[in-house]
């Protein structure tokens, strides 16, 4: 075979094709040989007429010689009239006698009697001894080679004039009803397909239906339903872990943070705190990972971009302030209505916030932009991102300056990651007149215009 | 100031309660859920800071029995959870703030602070922030002890600001602040006060300054000291 998939329709097709055309050669042949052997007994008792007649026309001549008369419109037919010795006495017509010959016990060969014996594959022929003023004679008389091949023409014709009307339509509806009853029946494949389709690591709790599914396909199904069982599972255990983990890690961090503010603002102290505000930031960021991983965003979750905006830069304002830089909010001053989770939505603006905080240098400010499109763009004045970076910022883990870096590169993958599962874009360009400009594109509300 | 604190790690505890004294709060400790309900029956606290994941019990069920006696002593909530659920279950249960572990000291403080500031509170009569005082009950405010003739509507603002010195005011609430003056509150009424507000502080020499968030509100902080 080749590599190509065979189709379940095709080779039905084409296997139900070969069935009908043997039933239709059986059953034309059945229906010819049985016009046959009827034409067979019709020719028994036509070559008894013919006998008949023969015998009836012997008229015995002045000079012992014997005539055949026969009516003028008699049927055409051979005949050869024997004396006992089988010399031919009179016959049909030169060369009749050759053919009549064969027969099987032959002239003289002493059988006595009557009926119909195949002479050659083309031929019927019948004898009969008949007493005569002249003596015992054996009278044999043969279809004329015309009619019998006329006789088969005539039952294959017929045989195929009955079979054709019936057999064929059946066939056609038969093939018909093949094809139609399986594309039916593997109708809901492709819808099952879909719903695999749709099956990501963050939405592994649906299942395939097996509603409408034909009985066959079913264990099938419900194996790849029992394997998405155990990787949910799988799924579901890491991500526990994850926040777990996370979690667990927060008390020995705020233990920590709390005894190294206790030692007072002394040098090794300040670098131990900002070590374990690093610290915690990552923990917070991997818990993040680890919940947007299930982040699924449901059809009628709506939020305001503004109130989010908002928010973030309430909540980051005292920060920023602290180290002499402004945030604010700019914009369309009117409530944006987007299709999304709040929560996420105001991490991912969070992060971005916080990103541009870090890096717009004292004295300057940050933009957060709430625009109608729906979308959020949060610009700085620092040194902007070069393109070639701007891809694999996004990534996790990933930080311009390993050496130096702040959190642990996981601000941006994360905002992309709200992004992607929101059906949103997440872009990074240069904001007009330096800086950097992080976009965050977002579906409309359901059912807003 | 009197502070319950309920919290089950005992190093983060002493450590959380060593760090409140020293700014100036006196401090109860209980480790269990099933203690909280006689430490609160027997003193009176100016605010609580409680730990969601007990041992023995939800931290939540604390909050909800105490304010269904109808203690509306501030509370603020302590978790190593951060789920939205949390917070606002926490709040929706009567919680007054919520803090993610782990958290910085001076932003407990500073919390604390702002719970303590509320009217009632406290901290809630006399407001202070840097070399700034206001009476709230006389509706006086002073700089570095000499007093400083202030609008009322001037007032009404500095007051929102100083009860939530720190953080920022919601340009709304401010307006919402004003509403009850005669006058209406016209588009930029806000501005105005508060530009006025700056300029007899600055004036008099005030440590503090109000920052504008533009787009969000404002924000009152001490001046840094190096600036």
């Amino acid at each position: 075979m080749s590599g190509r998939a065979t189709s379940l329709q095709q080779r039905l097709a084409w296997r139900l094709g070969l069935l009908f055309l043997v039933i239709f050669i059986a059953a034309s042949l059945m229906l010819f040989f049985r016009y046959r052997s009827d034409e067979d007994e019709l020719a028994a008792d036509r070559l008894l007429q013919f006998i008949r007649e023969v015998t009836a026309g012997l008229v015995v001549g002045p000079g012992g010689q014997l005539r055949v008369d026969l009516p003028p419109d008699h049927e055409p037919f051979e005949f050869v009239v024997r004396d006992a010795n089988g010399a031919v006495l009179v016959s049909s017509s030169p060369g009749t006698e050759a053919r009549t010959a064969q027969r099987p016990d032959g002239p003289g060969g002493g059988a006595h009697g009557q009926g119909a014996v195949p002479l050659q594959q083309t031929l019927t022929g019948a004898f009969a001894r008949v007493e005569t003023a002249a003596g015992p004679v054996m009278v044999e008389v043969a279809e004329a080679e015309s009619a019998n091949s006329e006789e088969m023409r005539r039952a294959g014709q017929e045989s195929l004039e009955d079979v054709v009307p019936i057999l064929v339509p059946f066939i056609l509806a038969a093939l018909v009803i093949g094809v139609y009853t399986i594309r039916k029946s593997l109708a809901p494949l492709a819808a099952v397909a879909r719903q695999a389709a749709a099956i990501t690591p963050s939405e592994t709790h649906h299942r395939l239906t097996q509603k409408g599914l034909p009985r066959e396909l079913e264990p099938l199904v419900a194996a790849v339903n029992g394997a998405l069982d155990r990787l949910d599972e799988g799924f579901r255990r890491q991500r526990e872990f994850t926040a777990d983990a996370a979690h667990e890690l927060r008390t020995p961090l705020a233990v920590l943070g709390a005894h190294l503010e206790n030692l007072g603002d002394g040098g090794v102290a300040a670098t131990l705190r900002e070590d374990v505000a690093r610290m915690a930031r990552l923990v917070g960021q991997l818990l993040s990972v680890a919940q947007l991983e299930a982040l699924a965003v449901a059809p009628d979750e709506a939020a305001d971009l503004r109130a989010l905006a908002r928010d973030v830069a309430e909540s980051m304002a005292p920060l920023a302030v602290q180290q002499g830089k402004e945030i604010a909010v700019v914009g369309v001053d009117a409530p944006i209505r987007v299709h999304g989770n709040g929560e996420s939505l105001r991490q991912a603006i969070r992060n971005l916030a916080e990103n541009a905080v870090q890096h717009t240098p004292e004295g300057t400010s940050v933009e957060i932009e709430v625009t109608a499109e729906p979308a959020i763009h949060v610009r700085d004045h620092g040194p902007g991102v070069p393109a070639e970076m701007r891809e694999r910022v996004t990534q996790r883990f990933w930080r311009a300056d390993r050496s130096n870096g702040d959190g642990a590169g996981l601000g941006l993958a994360i905002v992309k990651r709200i992004a992607d599962a929101h059906g949103g874009r997440f872009e990074i360009d240069d904001a007009p007149g330096g800086g950097a400009r992080f976009t965050l594109r977002l579906p409309r509300e359901h059912g807003s215009p | 100031m009197r502070l319950l604190l309920i919290e089950d790690n005992e190093r983060l505890a002493a450590a959380v309660a060593e760090h409140l004294k020293a700014a100036g709060f006196a401090v109860d400790r209980v480790g269990l859920a099933a203690e909280a309900p006689a430490a609160l029956a027997t003193a009176r606290y100016d605010a609580v800071v409680l730990d969601l994941g007990l041992p023995d019990g939800d931290g939540m069920r604390i909050l909800e029995s105490a304010r269904s006696r109808g203690d509306a002593t501030p509370i603020l909530i302590l978790t190593a959870r951060d789920g939205l659920e949390d917070r606002i279950n926490g709040l929706n249960a009567g919680a007054d703030d919520y803090l993610l572990k782990p958290f910085a000291m001076g932003e407990l403080v500073a919390r604390l602070k702002a719970l303590l500031r509320r009217p009632g509170a406290a901290l809630g009569s006399t407001l202070q922030a840097g070399n700034l005082s206001l009476d709230t009950v006389n509706r006086a405010a002073e700089v570095a002890g000499r007093p400083v003739i202030l609008g009322r509507r001037e007032l009404a603002l500095l007051e929102l600001l100083l009860r939530r010195a720190g953080r920022v005011v919601a340009k709304d609430a401010l307006e919402e602040g004003l509403y009850g003056f005669d006058e209406p509150a016209s588009a930029n009424s806000v501005e105005t006060q508060m530009s006025r507000l700056r300029k007899k502080l600055e004036s008099a020499g005030v440590t503090v300054a109000i920052h504008t968030v533009r787009g969000v509100g404002y924000l009152l902080t001490e001046r840094r000291p190096t600036s």
